[in-house]
């Protein structure tokens, strides 16, 4: 399971990662990191089996954790197919049908979560856990 | 010649043998058969628009309470609704936002919610007259339980709008939607093909009292819209409609990341083919329809403007913008319009929806003027630092180390040889590096993405653009790039605690 973790400013400087390794007893084997003064990003790779585990530790030390396998979700019904999501969208996983209706593929999104603050009506939503 | 009259076209209707297509059609048809046969075969061209009209709002009347109270404030949902008129009117409009939940639910959250039947809260206060006692009343109502809801839309149906784009370096949220940092993307507001009044741009058909389709429902156009401004295309209407015959498929609340609550209104017009210029008009494609893309990331009323572009440009998905490939997207629905330009011809061709004449047409002489103001705003050049430290790039940590201490800056812009801004270097930063003994170069510690403000721009820009990016300090670059000042948080507030006023 990839779990994509952001740090704020106030917890950047902390051994998080190291301390999780230690009480969890899980190797957390890091794909991608990205850390700048005021916040960090990575990209971990956790077994399966310990995922829910590795997720309460971290979130106890205020990461801001998200699955990265779980595709994002949108409520079709009440989409209004104004297009306001296609080209914010880096991967292009958001595209115009030939009608103009706004339709997604699951399969390319790399869940950034762009999209999801980009809706006017709400309907797109990253997955919880 | 083709000639018909709106009561001629009335009466196909009402025989059922009226010929309406809708705008788009209307477009393939005069390409192949040309204006003269097009005119001659149809009688209606519709269109349609779905796009988020801020200037959207509803008069509605609760009926009185017992005792009766003369409403001073007013709240639906928590969003406060305006009341200066009689004892139990109010307006609530689109943009207002809920005072508990913020910019996520605003009026036209209220607007959608009324109109699918929900229940809302209903709050009032008052200072009690002899006539009207009551000071507080709060109750539950759903829209059933009102006696008017008329939507009253002061400016809907944008002729044209402009297109956005963001040339700084860092995410911009604004009314056209999350504008990407280095021109990452544009975004455009407009049904193109299928837009009112690009559709009759000379305003002969369309005018006071025009029947149109407004959110689902039979509405009409009350007057031409605020900030109407037809000679440079953009033209606006004002519309009215009753609520409560509308339909969420054709209202929806929006909320604009960061910016706040909008309502898409989908919006359509009936343009009667009277003659051949109507066909001509009405056979207008994307690629007639030219509209301006602007630099979004320069909040002032004059944007840079980087060049016009066509909507058949804008819906092809990208548009070569100083010969980089910029992907698109729209904020209005394309598809809705095409179904609200379709629905309302199946309305027409029903025998259910009958054509108006104008009562008057809508002026082509006004001019939307920016605002008069009175006091003149201090400007970054009169607050700004003049004598402000620089330094070279090729220099040392240490070297920028002993500047800040001697000029007394906590902010070093860094330079090239030419004098241009390429960076900057606070204290922080330097202090940093000594400690990490990272002392050869300034490269790797300075910032190089940095937020600067002209000389001209007003210091309320510099005191939002500190805030924004929760930084402390501006450099203040010329036309060439080249360090004339530095405006800081710290003297900011100095100055605002004396109270400038130039
Ligand atoms: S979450 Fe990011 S990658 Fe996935 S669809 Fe949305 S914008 Fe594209
Ligand atoms: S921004 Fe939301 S409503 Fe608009 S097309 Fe995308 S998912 Fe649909």
């Amino acid at each position: 399971m990839k779990l994509l973790l952001r740090f704020n400013s106030e917890i950047i400087r902390k051994p998080i990662i190291a301390e999780t390794v230690l009480e969890t007893g899980v190797m957390l084997e890091i794909e991608r990191a990205k850390v700048e003064s005021s916040m960090g990003e990575l990209v971990v790779n956790v077994p399966e089996e310990n995922c829910r585990m590795v997720v309460e530790h971290l979130r106890k030390k205020m990461v801001d954790v998200t699955r990265l396998d779980v595709p994002i979700t949108r409520d079709e019904v009440n989409c209004v197919h104004c297009g306001a999501c296609v080209s914010v969208c880096p991967v292009g996983a958001i595209s115009y049908e030939y009608d103009w209706r706004v339709k997604f593929d699951e399969s390319e999104c790399v869940q950034c979560g762009t999209c999801v603050n980009t809706c006017p009506v709400g309907v797109i939503k990253l997955p919880e856990n | 010649m083709v000639k018909r009259t709106i009561e001629e076209i009335n009466e196909k209707i009402r025989d059922g043998s009226v010929h309406v297509i809708t705008a788009e059609e209307m477009t393939s048809l005069v390409q192949e058969v040309g204006v003269e046969e097009a005119a001659r075969q149809v009688d209606v061209v519709t269109t349609g628009t779905f796009g988020a009209m801020c200037s959207s709002g509803a008069f509605l009347n609760f009926g009185h309470s017992d005792p009766p109270i003369k409403m001073q404030k007013v709240w639906l949902n928590d969003v406060e609704a305006y009341t200066g008129i009689a004892a139990i009117d109010a307006y609530i409009g689109a943009t207002q936002i809920s005072e508990t939940k913020g910019i996520e639910y605003g009026g036209s959250h209220v607007i959608e919610d009324l109109i699918s039947g929900k229940e809302v809260t209903l709050k009032a206060t008052a200072y009690g007259t002899d006539c009207y006692p009551r000071k507080y009343v709060e109750t539950s109502i759903t829209i059933n339980d009102i006696n008017q809801a008329m939507m009253v839309n002061p400016r809907n149906g944008y002729q044209n709008y402009n297109s956005a784009t963001n040339g700084s370096g860092k995410a911009i949220y604004t009314y056209m939607g999350t504008l990407l940092p280095h021109y990452g993307n544009i975004t455009y507001s407009g049904a193109g093909v299928l837009s009112p009044l690009s559709n009759d741009p000379e305003y002969r058909t369309i005018g006071v009292g025009t029947r149109i389709f407004l959110g689902g429902a039979p509405g009409y156009i009350i007057s031409e819209g605020t900030q109407h401004n037809p000679g440079s295309g953009f033209g606006t209407l004002a519309v009215t409609g009753d609520l409560k015959k509308m339909s969420r498929d054709y209202i929806r609340a929006a909320s604009i990341y960061k910016y706040g609550t909008s309502m898409f209104v989908g919006l359509g017009i009936p343009i009667p083919i009277l003659n051949d210029d109507m066909a001509k008009f009405t056979a207008v494609s994307d690629a007639d329809i030219k509209t301006t893309i602007y630099d979004y990331s320069v909040p002032r009323r004059s944007k840079p403007a980087l060049r016009e572009v066509s909507y058949e440009e804008l819906k092809s998905g990208m548009v070569d913008l100083n010969g980089k490939e910029v992907k698109t997207s729209s904020l209005s629905s394309f598809y809705n319009a095409r179904k609200v330009a379709a629905e309302l011809k199946s309305w027409i061709k029903g025998g259910k929806f009958f054509l108006s004449s104008p009562a008057e047409n809508l002026t082509r002489q006004s001019l939307s003027k920016p605002m008069k103001e009175s006091q003149v705003m201090p400007l970054v050049k009169d607050i700004m630092v003049r004598n402000v430290a620089t330094i070279r790039r090729g220099f040392s940590v240490d070297e920028a180390a002993k500047k800040i201490i001697q000029d007394r800056f906590n902010h070093l812009p860094v330079v090239d040889d030419g004098g241009k801004l390429v960076g900057i270097v606070t204290a922080w930063d330097v202090s940093k590096a000594v400690a990490l003994s990272k002392r050869d170069s300034l490269e790797p510690i300075m910032t190089k993405n940095v937020i600067t403000i002209g000389p001209d721009d007003p210091v309320d820009l510099a005191v939002r653009l500190l805030e924004r990016y929760n930084i402390s300090a501006l450099p203040v670059i010329d036309g060439d790039k080249k360090v004339i000042g530095i405006v800081t948080g710290e003297g900011l507030s100095k100055l605002l605690a004396r109270g400038v006023q130039k």
